[in-house]
This record gives C-alpha cells, structure tokens and sequence, in this order.
C-alpha cells in the first residue's frame, strides 16, 4: 500500500515537511481521533466505506513518514525505533525516558493520567534528580509504570538502569 | 464602545443558517444582533424564514405588523418601509411572514431585489435569520451574505443537518465558480473518471481541476474563499462537547478545501428557555446571564478578528 509519495503523506496529515517527531505523532493522533466511526464532529460527512478509506491512508501516511526519517538517521538501535539521537537508556535513563514519551506524542499531563504518578514526580524522574525521587522499592515501581505507559518493549530492563544510576549518586539507603 | 460605520457606508450582513430546526439558530441570531447593537452598532434583524417567521416572538413584538410578505406581494417597494422598532434601541426587525401561503411564494426576481435590498439599507450590520433546511431560497440568501454563520447543536442529527446544508452551499457555489470559469465540463470529466485520479473529496477535485487547468483552478479557489463560515455550537452542556467545534472546522477544511471558523461554543443556559417562554429576549431578560456574557464575547470575535478582514 506504501505507494504513497512522502509530499502525499505530509499532505494528508496537514503537516510541513519540517515537522518534529512530536508534530507527526500529535497529527496522527488527532486525524485518527477526528474520523473514528464514533467521533461526532465527522458524522455524515462520510459513508463508512469512505471513512475507513480515510483512515486507511492516515496509517499509510504515518508509516511512509517514519519510514523515510528512520531511513535517514544511524542504524537502528534496540532501544529506539525513531533512530536518530535517542539518548542511551543505560547511561541517562530520565532523558532515555522523556525522549520516548516525545516520540510518542504524549505530554507529561497524559503520562500522569495513565500512571497515576504526579506530572512534577515524572518531570523529576526525566531531569534525574535523584535526590528529590523516593527509595527504591517505590521508585523502581514509578519506573516500571512510565516504562509500560509507554509501551516500551523491556520495562525492567530501564528500572535497572535507573536504579543503578540511583544507586551511583545518592547511595544505598 | 465600537464606532459605527458612517452613513450610507454598506452593511455587513451576516447569514446564519445551519439546517433544521432546534439548534436554537433563531436565538442565537436575534442575541448577536443585540449584543452588537449594545455595543454600539447599528444593526437590523431579518427573519428570512419564509413561512416559519419566530423574530418577532422571541423579541416580543406582538399584533399586526408588516412584514416581509408586504414586499412580495407588492404592498411596500422596499425593505426600509418595512422595519419595526424594537425593545431595543438601536435595533429594528424585518418580520418574516407566519405562512408560505402568505408568502404568495416568491419568484426568483423578487428573492434577488430582496438580496440586493439587504446591502442599501442603512445600518452597521444586518442579522439574517435564514429559514431551517436547504432550500434553494435559503442558500441563495447564505451565498449572497458576504458573512454566513453556520449553528450546530452537539447531536448527530444537527451534525448531520449542518454538513448537509454545507454540503448544498458548497457545491452551489461551486457550480457557480466553475460556470463562472468556463471549468464545468472538466470538472464533470474528473467526476466520472475520479476512483483513477484518486478524487475522494471536493477538495480533491478542486485540486484536480487546478492540475489539469491551473487558470481556472485558481479563478475557482478564489471564488471559494468568500464562502469563509463562521462556527458556533450552540446548547453545550458537557465539556468533551467543546471538542466539536474545532474538530469540525478542521473537517470542513480536509473535504472541502474550505476555511471554517470556530467562533465559539454557547453553553446551554436555562434562563434562554424561561426568556424564549415569556417572549423576552434573553440578552434583555437576562443580562447577566452566562448566555449573555458567551454571547458578548462571540460578537466580539466576530466584529473584530484577530488578524482578519474589515
């Protein structure tokens, strides 16, 4: 289906060529938001056939714009599927972690409606203040929670590296 | 306090249409003619629902009194013979009439002088009040109205009227424009030819047209620009509902290529009902009310935008 041309794919998502990864995850989310069968603001405007359609092409967009950013930036990681840059869990995992929830598209408000963690102990955890974060047996918790909140594939894999990192700076309580 | 216009200067007339009935249209229109003329307009209310006139009720005016039909049926010759005070100083009502029977249905020659009527009488701004439905009559005046605004309900079936009634603007519009630019034929080739040139949209038709004839798909997309609506979403009670606005507005611009402004949501207000049950306008009746205080700030936007035209 990936016939799509990348200026199509820019089109259909109303977005600039330009667009950071947040950009494109927030565009797709609100273009699949705004035609799902339930949403009322699109009722009647298209027949179901042509709203699966729509949605259809949304997907094919969003894929064919990762596909070429992914293309352009250093071989792929383990850890990230954008590419490019991502920080490296095992030596900043706050910042590993905040970069993973941009590429998502989520602001640190959603994260917190989905974990239940407040926004300033997540911002905390990103900034790796280590001082300011609780002891481990409910840190490694938080961590575990934000790492699963954003669907990344070995949660407890970055709960270890930042419990080490803890452990570096602040000590064995 | 906003300056009004100069004398003899033309009106801004505002067409507000939005499908059938129950969206609450007519209240909304006689509010946005208050408020404005509060704010030191000088405005003139037209209740152009043919055989379903509501104006005069909802701002207490009672008894005989002329009304649009006079001019259809040849008993006055112009707009101004027909305007009525009203309890609101400032602001003058043209009546519409209580039947179609009334109306001794009006020929298209008559609907035009009343259109070109609209733009010489003497006032600020002047508040359509467009009948329920899609009629041809209905949009000709929505497409004539240099301001149209569009006022939907958040429920489907009022969704659904509004896209309907857009939809028939819309293409009314653009058969015009496509007359106008000699495109007609080429558009009804790409029509039938539109699965292969991935035409899926209006928009996309649009964009087709400028491909295949980039003159004429220009001459077309200016014309469309002037059909730039205005959004209102009336009778808001839950807050995932204020959603709907820019959601829609954002629709609108995917299939048709069209710029919708999303004024504002109104939030549903019992004082509306209890003003509209005792023949009161709400703005009158209730001034202090949120209705009124929403419907203040929607004026304000929609006299003076942020950035936009005169």
């Amino acid at each position: 289906m990936n016939n799509m041309s990348l200026a199509e794919a820019y089109l259909c998502l109303d977005l600039a060529p330009g667009a950071s990864p947040l950009e494109v995850e927030r565009a797709f989310r609100r273009k699949k938001a705004l035609y799902a069968e339930s949403t009322l603001a699109t009722y009647a405007l298209l027949d179901a056939e042509a709203r699966l359609e729509k949605l259809t092409r949304l997907e094919t967009a969003y894929r064919r714009i990762r596909e070429d950013r992914t293309r352009e930036s250093a071989p792929p990681s383990p850890s990230a599927d954008w590419g490019a840059s991502a920080p490296d869990p095992a030596v900043s995992p706050g910042l590993f972690l905040k970069s993973r929830r941009e590429s998502s598209g989520l602001t640190v408000g959603e994260v917190a409606n989905r974990t239940k963690i407040s926004p300033m102990k997540l911002i905390q955890v990103e900034e790796e203040k280590y001082e300011r974060l609780p002891a481990p047996v409910y840190l490694r918790g938080f961590i575990l929670s934000y790492a699963r909140a954003l669907g990344l594939p070995d949660p407890k894999q970055i709960a270890h590296f930042y419990l080490l990192r803890y452990r570096e700076r602040v000590g064995d309580p | 306090m906003e300056t009004a216009g100069a004398p003899g200067k033309t009106p801004r007339v505002w067409a507000v249409g939005g499908g059938k009935g129950g969206v609450g249209k007519s209240v909304v229109t006689t509010s946005l003619a208050i408020a404005a003329t509060r704010r030191g307009r000088r405005c003139i209310l037209v209740d152009a629902d043919l055989g379903g006139a509501n104006l005069h009720t909802l701002m207490g005016i009672s008894g005989s009194r002329a009304t649009l039909a006079d001019l259809f049926r040849r008993q006055a010759s112009s707009l101004s013979e027909v305007l009525l005070p009203t309890p609101v100083p400032g602001l003058h009502l043209v009546s519409g009439a209580g039947s179609l029977l009334d109306m001794a249905n009006p020929h298209h020659a008559q609907k035009l002088k009343v259109i070109r009527q609209l733009f010489t009488l003497d006032a600020d701004d002047v508040f359509l009040d467009l009948g329920a439905g899609s009629s041809f009559t209905v949009l000709d005046f929505f497409l004539a109205a240099r301001e149209a605004v569009v006022v939907v309900a958040p429920l489907p079936t009022s969704v659904e009227n509004a896209y309907h009634f857009l939809k028939a603007a819309f293409f009314r519009r653009l058969k015009q424009a496509l007359t106008q630019a000699g495109a007609l034929q080429l558009a009804n080739q790409a029509m039938e030819d539109k699965v292969a040139r991935g035409i899926r949209t209006p928009r996309d038709l649009l964009a087709e047209i400028g491909r295949v004839n980039p003159a004429a798909g220009e001459a077309v997309a200016r014309d469309l620009k002037t059909l730039a609506p205005r959004l209102v979403i009336n009778q808001v009670r839950r807050e995932e509902e204020t959603l709907l606005g820019p959601q829609m507005a954002e629709a609108c611009r995917d299939f048709f290529g069209l710029e919708v402004d999303f004024l504002g949501s109104l939030r549903y207000d019992d004082k509306v009902l209890a003003a509209v049950q005792s023949k009161r306008p709400v703005l009158l009746a209730y001034p202090q009310s949120s209705f009124a205080a929403a419907v203040d700030g929607l004026v304000g936007r929609l006299l003076h935008p942020e950035g936009g035209q005169p």
